[in-house]
């Protein structure tokens, strides 16, 4: 993509409406993100539903915007509070709230405010400079590549969201699968699972299936833990010195790198893209001994979580594959506002990759302008308590899955997803792959039965074709590297 | 763990069962296409996935507790607020036995809001919300009855303005 075209395309969206959009989502989404338990997938999802009426340039304004704040806001709580706001600023705790505690928090949330914003700005670039290249790879793709990206997807997913315990991420993705084969079928638009029942026959609706899965299932969560959090810790210098950044461009340009990388891998999301770069800039420091109250490490894992969000969505864009759980919201919100994400999205809409881009800008703009100048007032919502803002959050949740089609049975759905979401955490079944698997579920079906039908039921070029040889040996390693039995042999082998 | 990996495990295997009966109920020669073709093809392949993942969970369960006790030994003190040495997280003491404890307090929540999630339709959308908010933070202790009652109704009139009136968006 051209400079020139980035370019136009930012000056068309320097309108009062596009600039008041992005400045109301991005404090949105800072809000979300610093208040622990509500995520940027709960953001992303509740506000597709209330901006369905939106043109669909404004929609993606509100929800990108949504999207980088969130991200970033989770910074906050995770400094001042020592508990990450969303999952992806679990890593920012380790050296952000030592940081804190010696007095030097509004330092922190300068240090970490900055570092997201260039972690942004990175991602913006590599979804500029990368998507048309990967778009042309995708023009490549069969349905015998997308099937097995799908299966790719939920296994990688599953092992990166749950590494302790793969198998359950791979259950949750195996879940979500087959959760979205309820309704009519895409070849034959025969019903499947919908016990006569007409509001089952457009299958289970996405927005209500993903606000129930994350934001009523956190609601829950939060409001069953006995005790509730209050700052404590005193904010006072905020805008760090730029020689300060100067002195990390290494660690800031390869946890930028890891962010991307991290984020085009589908599903995965930012949280193991800021442990990946804080453990990377850990092993690399020339002081590994101060992590634990560094600012070095500070500044990975916040520039890795937010450049995750331009990686993630790389494949929304290319291959309409979600990098990410909130990058999933992203890519049904596009569907939702007639946009049809994937290899031909550069034919049909030439220029969506350069508006995308250039809505990432003007999000990273009002993120690094809103972040460095309201953080007394932003810690203020800190200390609103869960009892009294859990219930306006679950009015918003109804709200958010009744208005996408206006049916009281998508409230219903929300909450019985709520539900399964809240007992999904209990068991430690995480719910990204769950989601990654519902939205690739009609895609593995549909390509999946067309190759048969296409080859007359032979399996073989599922495993012949380059592409898809690629896609199954990496995800035969991601299998075997987590086996018992497998890693026993490998020792016995060593021995 | 251990317990309620059993119970998942049994939940999964007989969520697969029940999958794939409905699937198999589904036509699989008039379709048009071979057998490769009919709709419950992916739903079978899926249900017997997620009925062999169950199996092997239930297998674990009983016969590795080496791999729960690994489980317990890695996990991260961190993302537990709980453990916080230097006491940011405020204390309640001053609340009756029943919330301090997660099981009544999670039953409490999902009771209020299946109520809410129940009224919507049949109450007006801004009585429900009114109701449903401030009687949320009058059982959880949250304010007293008029700051409840305040932050309820100005809440629900707040929603219905901004969503309603400016964002145009039905409401229920």
């Amino acid at each position: 993509m051209s400079i020139s075209v980035l370019f136009s395309e930012f000056m068309e969206l320097m309108n009062p409406t596009s600039i008041f959009n992005a400045f109301w989502a991005t404090g949105f989404g800072i809000i979300v993100g610093m208040l622990p338990g509500l995520t940027a997938t709960m953001g992303v999802a509740l506000l597709t539903g209330l901006t369905f009426r939106f043109m669909p340039e404004q929609a993606m304004v509100v929800l990108i915007s949504t999207y980088v704040g969130s991200i970033y806001g989770g910074s906050r709580s995770a400094i001042l509070l020592n508990i990450p706001g969303t999952p992806a600023n679990a890593a920012t705790c380790i050296d952000g709230n030592p940081l804190a505690r010696r007095g030097e928090a509004g330092y922190a949330i300068g240090l970490a405010t900055t570092s997201s914003g260039i972690g942004t700005f990175f991602g913006l670039v590599c979804l500029a400079v990368f998507s048309p290249l990967l778009g042309k790879i995708a023009l490549q793709f069969g349905s015998w590549e997308f099937f097995v990206l799908s299966i790719f997807g939920i296994v990688i997913c599953g092992n990166l969201t749950a590494p302790k315990d793969p198998l359950k991420g791979w259950i949750a993705g195996i879940a979500g699968l087959l959760l979205s084969q309820v309704g009519q079928d895409p070849i034959q638009a025969l019903p499947r699972f919908t016990f006569g029942q007409l509001q089952l026959m457009g299958g289970l609706s996405l927005i209500p299936v993903l606000v129930g899965a994350y934001g009523v299932g956190e609601i829950i969560e939060v409001m069953q833990r006995p005790r509730d959090y209050t700052v404590r810790t005193k904010v006072r210098q905020v805008i760090p010195p730029l020689r300060d950044l100067f002195r990390y461009w290494k660690t800031i340009i390869r946890s930028g790198i890891i962010g991307v990388l991290v984020g085009a891998i589908p599903g995965v999301g930012e949280d193991t893209a800021s442990w990946i770069a804080y453990d990377t800039a850990k092993r690399f420091s020339d002081h590994p001994e101060e992590f634990g109250g560094s600012h070095e490490g500070l500044i990975a894992a916040e520039t890795a979580n937010n450049a995750c969000i331009g990686g993630a969505v790389i494949p929304v864009l290319t291959l309409a594959v979600p990098g990410s759980a909130p990058a999933a919201v992203l890519l049904a919100a596009m569907w939702l506002h007639g946009i049809r994400p994937g290899p031909l999205l550069p034919i049909e809409q030439p220029f969506f990759i350069g508006t995308v881009t250039a809505i990432f800008l003007l999000s990273t703009i009002a993120m690094t302008v809103l972040g460095l100048s309201l953080v007394r007032p932003l810690v203020k919502v800190l200390q609103v308590p869960r009892m009294i803002l859990m219930p306006v959050v679950f009015t918003l949740c109804c709200v958010g899955s009744f208005a996408v089609s206006g049916r009281l049975f998508d409230v219903y759905l929300m909450f019985l997803f709520g539900i399964l979401g809240y007992f999904m955490r209990r068991n430690d079944f995480p719910a990204a792959p769950m989601v990654l698997g519902f939205i690739l579920g009609p895609m593995a079906d549909d390509n999946f039965r067309r190759a048969m039908i296409i080859t007359g039921g032979d399996l073989s070029p599922f495993f012949t074709r380059p592409i898809s040889i690629i896609l199954w040996l990496l995800t035969f390693a991601v299998i075997l590297g987590r086996s018992t039995l497998f890693r026993k042999m490998l020792r016995s082998l060593k021995k | 763990m251990e317990k309620k990996d059993l119970t998942s495990g049994i939940a999964l295997v007989l969520t697969g069962a029940a999958f794939f009966a409905g699937s198999l109920l589904l036509p699989w020669k008039d379709t048009g296409y071979d057998w490769f073709g009919a709709p419950g093809l992916v739903p079978a392949i899926l249900a017997v996935l997620i009925a062999l993942c169950g199996l092997r969970l239930v297998i674990r369960s009983r016969k590795e507790p080496d791999f729960y006790a690994r489980l317990a030994a890695g996990e991260n003190p961190l993302l537990c607020p709980e453990d916080d040495e230097e006491g940011s997280i405020g204390e309640e003491t001053a609340h009756p036995a029943w919330m301090h404890r997660e099981g009544p307090r999670a039953v409490l929540t999902v009771a209020l809001c299946c109520t809410y999630v129940l009224l919507l339709g049949r109450v007006p959308y801004m009585a429900a919300t009114a109701a449903f908010i401030t009687g949320f933070i009058l059982l959880f202790r949250g304010a007293g009855i008029l700051k409840a009652l305040f932050i309820g109704g100005t809440a629900s009139v707040s929603i219905w303005f901004v969503f309603y009136k400016i964002f145009a968006v039905f409401l229920p």
